[in-house]
């Protein structure tokens, strides 16, 4: 475990699960010149089995940046980030692309659905794609979608769905291949104060009833505020943590 | 004149700020109408030259009735079936470009631009890159010319200044692509007109009419009591046949594709396979308005296939007019064929850009290309499926009459001539990969 040592990490590395996420002394350029500034520029993080974090910071500070490289969507340029037994950035494409399809769920701000599919083929997508036949894939996705309030409108399409309503349909669709992890990149940010608060409780809710941990990439701290730590980054770097009812 | 200037002044503005993406858009439609312009002067300059030999007695000997008029009906008729075609790949081509504009024209309203003033900005933009378009396809029939005139036809080459259509024709055709543009961006803007906020939702589809079925039924019903009742099917009689059964297949084609898309995503258990049918129930006009080209193209190579196997006899007024209907037929074909692959890349390489933001998302999810490029070959090849299942059954019922002089021989250059066709398609299609891979890029 100690190989995991996290020399910039504001974070303790002592009670590490196998099962964790964990992300080791992450650096990240976009930009071809020596003078451009990282995207991330040393981070380091252990996401708990089950737990849900916040990553919050201004424009540019490198929370979309942490989240695709955790997901594996983005190789860093230098780094490591775990994930059951696996180093991702030394994973080919086709390997991290396995991996998400199969470990990894996503919600993004909007537009994620595609605008063909009613609401329940939406959902089931990732499982048709994983191999599992459509008829068993719906099945399986109509729980969730009963769970999220969607009774009666599995057979809409997103043009017939509300904003709100929308993200429950992508949200069921994250957790329709039983992640370990669900990555939200400003899940309520197209949505109104009301609506996103709701749709942020039963993302939380949602995904901790299937054991996956839950990363939120917000500019909101109303969002925020559902999960039980948030990171704080600042050009690249995490500057602090907040757990929920205490600041470090 | 003191809104125009203003408004023509934004229109020119707005064009030279737009990015690569918005380029691509527009490179789109103009393409389109380039193929769509190139083609109809392809066409009209082969009734050109056949009238043109006609009326120099070329055809024809002194003293006779008129029998090579026939050559001139049938030319006309070519040009009226490519007409379809050619309309609706520019009547595409339209409603890419408007589609692709409403969202910046809402904006516009919604900055406080006057209705008259979107429409307008509408309109010059439909009109400009049709008449670019039309431009790059007069440009594509001049250098086509020297090709063309290795055709054979009436037992010799064709000349280069036979198939010259004239300036009058030439005019005529680029205005009336700009005409058609103009049109389609006016009906299009009645959206964004109506409400600033004018955007469109994907919704479920309202089911096609059953009506078209009992349509297509008398259609066929008629011509089977017709052509019971004569004892000899002649070549007019069989033009007038085909003109029908395009009709009639066009009636049918996309409430089958509807019933055959429904079915398909039903039944489906692979994604892609779902994706392209739920993509055609989605809108079967379209799909069909695709694969609808090579209903015609079939037709067509069926009509080569049987002429091909009709014998002259000695003293025949027309000893060329068999053979003459093949070559037609074939490059009609040809022309159909283009239209076809290129109202195929265009509306998926549209539909890819409209969907950027999806493809993106599940390519995140670790979908993996080949699935995305797998649906998006369903999506053309299953409407195809029922487009060649259809129109080999109206070839059987209007052609079984010649069906006697069809020998093997034929059949393979019928099979040889639809593969041909059909791999074009897919040529147009493979066509928009890159543009699907930068999609899903995720650096």
């Amino acid at each position: 475990m100690t190989r995991f040592a996290m020399p910039h990490s504001p974070v303790p590395s002592a009670h590490l699960d196998a099962a964790d996420l964990l992300a080791s002394d992450l650096v990240h350029s976009y930009g071809r010149t020596a003078d451009t500034p990282p995207a991330l520029a040393g981070v380091s993080v252990r996401i708990a089995v089950g737990e849900s974090v916040a990553v919050m910071g201004p424009s540019g500070s490198g929370k979309t940046t942490l989240l695709h490289v955790l997901a594996g969507i983005v190789r860093p340029t230098s780094g490591a980030v775990h994930w059951r037994g696996h180093d991702l950035s030394r994973l080919s494409d086709r390997s991290r692309a396995a991996l998400r399809r199969k470990d990894f769920g996503f919600v993004f701000q909007s537009g994620q659905l595609l605008p063909e599919l009613p609401a329940e083929e939406n959902a089931a997508l990732p499982l048709m794609l994983a191999g599992m036949p459509r008829p068993d894939a719906v099945r399986r996705v109509r729980a969730i979608l009963d769970g999220l309030g969607l009774q009666g409108l599995r057979e809409r399409r997103p043009g017939e769905l509300s904003g709100g309503q929308a993200q429950r349909v992508a949200i069921a669709r994250a957790l329709a291949t039983t992640p370990g992890v669900v990555f939200a990149d400003e899940p309520t940010g197209a949505l109104d104060q009301q609506t996103g608060a709701a749709v942020m409780g039963q993302l939380v809710a949602a995904t901790r009833a299937h054991g996956a941990s839950l990363i939120v990439v917000t500019h909101d701290p109303g969002v925020a505020g559902f999960c039980e730590r948030i990171l704080v980054m600042r050009d690249g770097r995490l500057v602090s943590e907040h757990h929920r009812g205490t600041t470090r | 004149m003191t809104t125009l200037t203003p408004t023509v002044r934004l229109w020119w503005h707005l064009g030279r700020r737009a990015d690569d993406g918005a380029r691509l858009i527009t490179l789109l439609p103009v393409l389109a109408f380039a193929v769509a312009s190139a083609c109809l002067l392809i066409a009209v300059s082969g009734l050109v030259a056949v009238d043109g030999r006609r009326v120099g007695g070329l055809v024809d000997g002194p003293g006779e009735s008129d029998p090579a008029a026939l050559y001139t009906i049938l030319a006309a008729l070519a040009v009226g079936l490519m007409a379809v075609p050619i309309l609706t790949l520019g009547g595409v081509a339209a409603r890419l470009m408007v589609s692709r504009r409403n969202h910046r024209l809402a904006q516009l309203r919604l900055a406080g631009a006057t209705t008259g003033q979107a429409t307008l900005m509408t309109v010059l933009e439909t009109t400009s890159q049709a008449l670019a378009g039309a431009g790059l396809g007069t440009a594509a029939y001049l250098a086509s010319l020297p090709l063309l005139a290795r055709i054979p036809f009436l037992g010799s080459h064709l000349q280069v200044h036979e198939l010259w259509v004239g300036p009058v024709v030439l005019l005529t055709s680029i205005a009336a692509l700009a005409t058609l543009a103009a049109l389609s961006g006016l009906v299009s803007m009645a959206t964004v007109a109506i409400t600033p906020l004018g955007v469109t939702n994907r919704v479920t589809p309202a089911r096609l009419s059953l009506l078209r079925v009992g349509a297509t039924g008398l259609l066929m019903a008629a011509w089977v009591a017709v052509s019971g009742g004569m004892g000899q099917v002649g070549i007019g009689v069989l033009a007038a046949a085909l003109v029908a059964a395009v009709a009639s297949i066009n009636l049918i084609g996309p409430w089958a594709l509807m019933v055959f898309g429904r079915m398909v995503a039903r039944l489906s258990r692979r994604p892609a396979t779902m994706l392209a049918a739920r993509r055609i129930v989605d809108d079967p006009r379209s799909a069909w308005r695709t694969t609808s080209t090579m209903a015609l193209g079939i037709l067509l190579a069926t009509l080569a296939t049987v002429t091909d196997g009709i014998e002259t006899e000695p003293g025949d007024k027309l000893p060329y007019l068999a053979e003459d209907m093949g070559t037609g037929a074939l490059v009609t074909l040809g022309i159909v064929s283009v239209i076809a692959a290129t109202s195929a890349g265009v509306v998926q390489a549209a539909r890819v850009l409209d969907q950027a933001p999806q493809y993106r998302a599940l390519a995140y999810a670790g979908t993996d290309l080949a699935t995305l490029h797998r649906a998006r070959t369903l999506e053309v090849g299953l409407p195809l499926l029922i487009t060649m299942g259809l129109t080999l059954g109206f070839s059987l019922l209007l052609f079984a009459a010649l069906a006697s002089f069809v020998g093997t021989g034929m059949l393979v250059r019928f099979a040889v001539a639809v593969g041909l066709s059909v791999a074009l398609l897919f040529a147009g299609l493979t066509a928009s990969r890159g543009l699907l891979r930068s999609a899903a890029a995720l650096d």
